[in-house]
């Protein structure tokens, strides 16, 4: 690996054996074990190299001189014509003229490692330069870590940096020109970060956090003299939203219940009026109850009409042929015309049903039939227009009503439709005598 | 299948108007959840779950074949309401194909009753839990809802509230279509029974 090669052995010693273990170093220490970690990233990894290099050759000035920001103003300053025209060559030329104040051997290796970099570098150069004027080196070892590392923290060292490149841009106007590269190669860092990130973090939150940094610094870089605080918060601040990352979450959270809050009012009917949670659980409540209730009372009538359930293989056709007929009944409803395929079906099928219900009662099959043959076009096809009626809708009074009156709401349904009823009624007399016992 | 849907179109538009409102109502709701949710999303909303006839139709049977069967094989005595109630749940659950909480929880209770029959033994801490609540009359209003709702749903006691609106909402959707089917089956069967009864004594 490149680092490892350039890295002055003695440089390293130096920076362990020092009595004062800063909490940079501890950086560095920790950055050189995780580029030891990712040998296996590519290009990136690459071009994030560069900057490592650069960023332990600083931090070795910084440990033995304290005297890098100069070194590295100096090296900026005099050619702020040149550095506009050629990246490249005024590197060279910059730490070139760094170089006698240092170890050498570190700075000359860079220093042909620089050369060969591509204009990405050299912005992020600038970048690490300007975060350097201001002496504050553990930026420095910041962008390492988010270059190199994975760590979750890294999110908020970025922020730190875009801080510091703003507060930077501020003070010195030469500075500026300089800025604007490096803002631009921050960002392509912080998208880069964020690309990291966004593979390696696994929450939601942090990826909505870091596209907002990353969309927010693409705006501000024309912003130059604006913002004290990393940009993401003063959008969010501006805009008097939370800015935590728990209250992100808590957001998140509470949207999803306000939405599946809604989809349930839609479910439960009679809820269009009412707003706020306790309200909705109410009525939430009340209508799982009644609907249960309402099971309670339906499974009881089955129970009762339970004889009738002892069919044999005819009673099939009834099973098929019920959900066609209550879809279809309506058409049947309208004209007398018996075109309608299922409902022939169903008719001999519900004569069996009829014959089998005759046969379980001891009455003779063929009176049965004969009879039914008038009456069934009439009473049943009733049935079934008041049933598929009833089940479509929703009226809210039956919910709450009596389970009588529930009865009597299908009741009345058939009535409206001009059929014969007398059978019917007979029938809903007979069942409701046989719940009662 | 798609005839049935189409045949359920149909019907829709030939009912009175306010019918036909309140069916367009609802498959616009079903629409938009569609939309919002995406293509994958789509067949798991409640709504369209539980309404659609194919959905009807196959609980309607798997209902009649299991009361016909619970029918042959035990009559328990005062018992017939609890055991009809219990088949229909158990359908339901069966038709939800596992995939909600419910739904689970109701086979699971029929399962473990059938494999051991469990004495309840009385709740130790009861007499503190009393205390507690005494002190603390007012717990917040919401969450004194929350519980209630939850011992409400089947298998649904322990689960967080974002969880449990959605276990409720399939499960909401799920007993009005029990409802709708026990309904129709009901009255058929209360036709066809009432009818020859009627046949008969004017035959004889």
């Amino acid at each position: 690996m490149i680092n490892r090669a350039l890295l002055p052995a003695g440089g390293g010693e130096n920076m362990l054996h020092c009595t004062d273990m800063t909490v940079l170093e501890r950086q560095r220490a920790r950055i050189k074990w995780q580029q030891e970690q990712q040998q296996q990233f590519q290009l990136q990894q690459q071009e994030i190299s560069y900057f490592t290099e650069l960023a332990d050759v600083f931090h070795q000035a910084g440990v033995h001189e304290g005297g890098l920001s100069e070194v590295v103003t100096r090296s900026v300053k005099p050619d702020p014509g040149l550095v506009d025209n050629g990246w490249n060559n005024d590197h060279v030329v910059g730490y070139g003229v760094g170089l006698p104040y240092n170890n050498g051997l570190g700075f000359e290796l860079n220093y042909g490692a620089i050369s060969r970099t591509s204009s990405c570098p050299p912005e992020a150069v600038a970048a690490v330069a300007e975060a350097t004027v201001k002496g504050s080196e553990s930026v420095v070892s910041d962008m390492i870590s988010s270059g190199a590392g994975r760590e979750s923290s890294k999110k908020r060292k970025v922020d730190k940096i875009q801080n510091n490149s703003k507060v930077v841009a501020e003070e010195d106007t030469r500075d500026k020109r300089i800025k604007g590269c490096a803002e631009q190669g921050e960002s392509k860092i912080t998208e880069k970060n964020n690309n990291k990130n966004s593979r390696n973090n696994n929450t939601n939150k942090n990826n909505n956090s870091n596209k907002e940094n990353s969309d927010e610094t693409s705006k501000d870089n024309s912003k130059v003299s604006e913002v004290q605080k990393p940009d993401y918060i003063h959008v969010r601040a501006r805009r008097g939203q939370a800015t935590d990352s728990h209250s992100l979450a808590e957001r998140v959270r509470r949207e999803k219940i306000s939405e599946r809050m809604k989809y349930l009012q839609d479910l439960v009917p009679g809820c269009d009026k009412i707003t706020g949670k306790a309200g909705m659980l109410d009525e939430i409540i009340n209508y799982v109850q009644s609907l249960q209730r309402q099971v309670e009372f339906l499974s009881m009538k089955l129970a009762a009409a339970n004889p009738r359930l002892d069919f044999n293989v005819d009673n099939l056709f009834a099973k098929e042929a019920f959900p066609a007929c209550s879809i279809n009944f309506p058409t049947i409803g309208m004209s007398s015309d018996m075109t309608n395929p299922a409902y022939l079906q169903f008719n001999p099928a519900q004569q069996q049903l009829v014959a089998c219900c005759g046969l379980d009662m001891g009455i003779d099959p063929p009176d049965m039939a004969l009879k039914r043959t008038t009456s069934a076009p009439v009473s049943i096809p009733e049935t079934f227009l008041d049933s598929s009626c009833f089940t479509q809708t929703h009226p809210p009074p039956t919910w709450d009503a009596d389970l009588q009156n529930l009865y009597n709401v299908a009741f009345d349904q058939g009535r409206q439709t001009s059929f014969q009823t007398q059978p019917f009624t007979g029938s809903i007399e007979a069942s409701n005598l046989k719940m009662e016992m | 299948m798609a005839s049935n849907q189409s045949n359920c179109d149909v019907s829709s538009q030939q009912e009175p108007n306010q019918l036909r409102k309140k069916r367009r109502k609802s498959t616009q709701t079903t629409e938009s959840h569609l939309q919002n949710d995406g293509t994958g999303e789509a067949k798991n909303q409640p709504t369209v779950r539980w309404r659609t006839c194919t959905a009807r139709r196959i609980y309607s049977s798997k209902l009649l074949e299991a009361l016909r069967r619970s029918r042959r094989t035990t009559s328990p005595r005062g018992e017939k309401t609890r055991e009809v109630r219990e088949t229909a749940d158990r359908v339901l659950a069966v038709a939800a194909r596992g995939k909600t909480r419910w739904s689970r929880a109701i086979l699971a209770k029929r399962a473990r009753l059938l494999r051991v029959k469990k004495v309840k033994k009385p709740k130790v801490g009861c007499d503190r839990m009393l205390q507690e609540s005494e002190k603390r009359k007012k717990l917040p209003a919401v969450e004194r809802k929350v519980k209630v709702l939850s011992r409400l749903v089947p298998g649904c006691r322990k689960v967080s509230f974002l969880n449990l609106l959605e276990e409720a909402s399939d499960y909401i959707a799920a007993l009005e279509m029990q409802v709708k089917v026990m309904t129709t089956l009901s009255e058929i069967l209360a036709v066809a029974g009432g009818g020859a009864g009627v046949g008969g004594g004017s035959s004889s």
